[in-house]
């Protein structure tokens, strides 16, 4: 790895780091920066043009875009966030047992997740909101579920690289064994390969919530989510194209920060 | 006192490991039997691919036998309960060959040394220092190095903290498996050396498992041969080796001063 591209690299998980932290905080402090009340209907008011009072405008009931803009990073910066983090460590339980374990747990685990990684996680994801119902709840176990069938099955895949490592067997003879063994000597050899694909996923998972709400599986009116905010503005698309470009453009701007910043974690190795 | 029992050993490997299993492999170790006696070292020599590792491991209790027993102190490795395994473990420790890879990179010196000690003992911060120092100084090494990463280490430091690591539980038996053969001439002499003060001085028993019959030679008291799983001879420490096996091992030792050989032919 010459100076030079680790550098670069620096340089550019500096940058997304930053305007993803910027996003994140907006999304956090949303209560206290936003102009308006985001649900507040008031029909008088609809289809404004931009101004000092309304930064972007208001939909087609007259409620304020970008108070609903900033709320909306809660739901689909933050709960993208939380389905990752809860998937990740849910599998690295289940990944690291079986990996330890083998035999036949390991050998039963390995077939079901064969059949259910069959299916694309998205009709996966479709068949288990049409057992559940359509609400952001659900959209979250449908999604921490199908992350996490993937992820388990990467993470024994790491854990049984390691598995046959001098370095193990020898931990082993000192007497380090079960949780201690995987935090001390498993976790911090994979957290590259780990962070790294959680943090690209993060941009998947929001895709995917952006994706139920547009359809209506997801997140219900009157919440705000971009996903859900496209789908509202897009009867609108002639008159006012604005309000589907607000939170359209927001999706990609985030999707590609995180991918920008999860190529810089993997150069960084 | 007899301090290892390993009884008719049979190391098969399977297959696949459970459904659709296919025939099964030819026996890695057949029949393996071989007896140590406390602060005894014994020599385990043979080719590659004789089963020398295998049998290593199974001592250690990283592997399961397909068949046989091992008896540690009386005790049977691999039918204790765990707080039995825990006390054995304590006293059954290893060197292994490439001693870069038996660290985890991400530790210091200091912490790898210190990890049986975190395992067993229940030292305060400032005692396992105190500790780590005193294993460090055991194999003549200096203290400042604790705070270094493994890659900052020679081979030969690298090899030493291993042992050291070993010693730190002051264990009864050190299994060496190909601990000195990665190592130069000299490296190799120094820590045989240091192997065998430690021996001395801490009562210990060793299992040195080498390719090596020289090195071998120099520090058991008893070898052992195998040749494809089997055990074929043995023999004590001034012994001439008879097995044809033994012989081909022999006779493949370069000689120290080759040039004699190349006047003998010009004759």
């Amino acid at each position: 790895m010459s100076l030079l591209r680790k550098e670069r690299a620096n340089v550019k998980r500096l940058f997304s780091l930053t305007i993803l932290l910027v996003i994140g905080l907006l999304g956090l402090f949303a209560p206290v920066l936003m102009p308006h009340d985001p649900l507040a209907v008031d029909i008088s008011k609809k289809f404004l043009a931009p101004s000092w009072d309304y930064p972007f405008g208001t939909d087609h009931l007259g409620r304020c875009v970008f108070s609903r803009m900033l709320l909306a990073i809660r739901y689909s910066l933050g709960s993208a966030l939380v389905i990752q983090i809860v998937a990740i460590l849910l599998a690295i339980l289940v990944g690291a047992f079986v990996a330890l374990k083998r035999g036949i747990v390991d050998y039963l685990f390995i077939r079901i997740c064969d059949i259910l990684l069959a299916f694309p996680t998205l009709v996966l994801a479709f068949g288990l909101l049409g057992l559940l119902g359509p609400s952001l709840k659900n959209v979250l176990i449908a999604l921490v579920f199908t992350q996490f069938i993937y992820y388990s099955r990467l993470i024994r895949g790491l854990f049984i690289g390691l598995n046959e490592k001098d370095f193990i067997q020898a931990a082993r003879i000192s007497g380090t064994s079960g949780i201690k063994l995987i935090i001390r000597h498993y976790i911090p050899n994979l957290l590259p390969p780990i962070v790294t694909i959680v943090v690209l996923d993060i941009g998947k998972v929001i895709l995917e919530i952006a994706g139920f709400s547009f359809i209506g599986l997801g997140v219900q009116a009157p919440i705000p989510e971009w996903g859900m905010m496209v789908n509202e503005g897009k009867q609108y698309i002639r008159q006012h194209p604005e309000l589907m470009l607000y939170p359209g453009l927001a999706i990609v701007l985030v999707v590609l920060l995180l991918n920008h910043l999860a190529s810089s974690f993997k150069k960084l190795g | 006192m007899t301090l290892l029992e390993v009884k008719n050993i049979e190391m098969q490997y399977a297959q696949r490991p459970f459904m659709f299993k296919r025939g099964q492999e030819a026996p890695v170790l057949q029949g393996v039997t071989f007896s140590l006696q406390e602060g005894e070292c014994l020599g385990i020599v043979g080719q590659s691919g004789s089963g020398k590792s295998t049998l290593g491991r199974i001592i250690l209790g990283i592997e399961r036998p397909t068949k046989g027993e091992v008896l540690f102190q009386g005790i049977n490795l691999y039918e204790t309960t765990s707080k039995h395994k825990k006390i054995i473990r304590r006293d059954l420790q290893a060197v292994f060959q490439n001693s870069y890879h038996s660290f985890n990179p991400k530790h210091t010196i200091f912490e790898i040394v210190e990890e049986p000690l975190l395992n067993f003992e229940q030292f305060s911060k400032t005692e396992r220092q105190h500790k780590v120092r005193e294993l460090l100084d055991c194999v003549e090494l200096e203290s400042t190095i604790a705070q270094k990463n493994p890659s900052q280490l020679s081979g030969g430091q690298q090899q030493r903290v291993n042992i050291a690591r070993a010693l730190a539980l002051n264990p009864k038996l050190i299994v060496l498996d190909e601990a000195i053969s990665s190592l130069d001439m000299i490296l190799q002499k120094h820590i045989i050396q240091l192997l065998q003060t430690l021996q001395k001085d801490m009562q210990l028993a060793y299992i040195f498992i080498s390719h090596d019959l020289q090195a071998t030679r120099y520090m058991s008291d008893r070898i052992v041969v195998m040749e494809h799983g089997q055990l074929v001879e043995e023999i004590g420490k001034d012994e001439a080796y008879k097995h044809p096996a033994s012989l081909e091992l022999y006779n493949a030792i370069l000689p120290s001063h080759p040039r004699e050989r190349t006047k003998k032919f010009f004759r």
